[in-house]
């Protein structure tokens, strides 16, 4: 069976504009390190047998500033976020959502099915399910999404061998 | 035109709505309930012309939601707005009496049309 699929730019552009309402540049960009430091907020994706298929893992900006637009809130609370390295409730909430949309993108092309697992926040450690498919992944497609009027980040889908 | 958004997520009520009013339901007046018990209430008490429900909710589900709507015999286009679309769920939902099933990544045009067809048959 294949592994999960990954999602490319003109999808996730797509998908986010139609989840939050306004315009998005999203670019495919070279996968770098992540530096353990970052604030950063991880999500697992299950397979039906409790595996992990797949993972993301968002720059905080990327989560601020698409959980602030999806609520039309004001570009200052998502950059007070950036800089505390923390989300609000809400702004948290909202990602949630897009996370969970996401799971679509590593469905179907004949994989197993997966659905969104664990969420880590940016104040916590990455999930090891999630640092294990960091260290070991089978694919990687990274991206540059900049939200209109808020700002970007960078937003990287990990694939696991099957 | 009255239409019921039913959805344990505050996130996706706010983007089915927005998605609405890019389909050109922006002269439509939302109501919102987080899951189908308090959907259930809002249909006896507002009566709306189409009601839009998630599928997973907590207390009652929008499988039962839809299956109580159509066991009280009230008049009212129902469709999901769900994470997965299976056959399975598809017919159950069917079965329940729901005109459409709409999947998410969704688009304004997916509901337009799925509204469309559902209202006109």
């Amino acid at each position: 069976m294949p592994n999960q699929p990954l999602p490319e730019a003109d999808e996730i552009r797509e998908v986010l504009h139609g989840l939050l309402g306004r315009d998005m540049i999203v670019r495919t960009t070279h996968p770098a390190s992540i530096d353990p430091a970052a604030k950063t907020i991880t999500a697992s994706y299950l397979r039906d047998d409790g595996s992990v298929g797949a993972a993301v893992v968002s720059d905080i900006e990327v989560a601020a500033f698409a959980g602030a637009a999806l609520a039309l809130i004001p570009k200052g609370v998502a950059n007070d976020c950036v800089k505390d390295g923390e989300l609000t409730e809400m702004l948290a909430d909202n990602f949630h959502e897009v996370l969970n949309v996401a799971s679509a993108w590593f469905n179907g092309k004949g994989a197993p099915h997966v659905s969104l697992g664990e969420v880590t926040d940016p104040g916590g450690r990455p999930a090891q399910t999630v640092q294990a498919v960091v260290a070991n992944h089978a694919e990687r497609a990274d991206f540059e999404v900049e939200v209109d009027g808020y700002g970007k980040g960078v937003l990287r889908f990990l694939s696991v061998a099957y | 035109m009255k239409i019921l958004v039913a959805d344990d997520s505050k996130a996706m009520r706010m983007i089915v709505i927005r998605n609405l009013k890019s389909a050109g339901f922006s002269d439509a007046t939302f109501s919102e309930a987080e899951n189908g018990k308090q959907g259930l209430d809002s249909v006896k008490a507002d009566k709306p012309d189409l009601i839009l429900s998630d599928w997973n909710m907590p207390e009652m589900n929008g499988l039962e939601f839809c299956q109580a709507v159509t066991a009280e015999g009230i008049d009212v286009t129902f469709g999901f707005v769900t994470s997965e679309s299976t056959a399975d769920m598809r017919s159950l939902a069917e079965e329940a009496g729901a005109k459409f099933l709409i999947a998410k990544p969704f688009t304004p045009q997916a509901f337009q049309e799925a509204i469309s067809l559902a209202v006109g048959s």
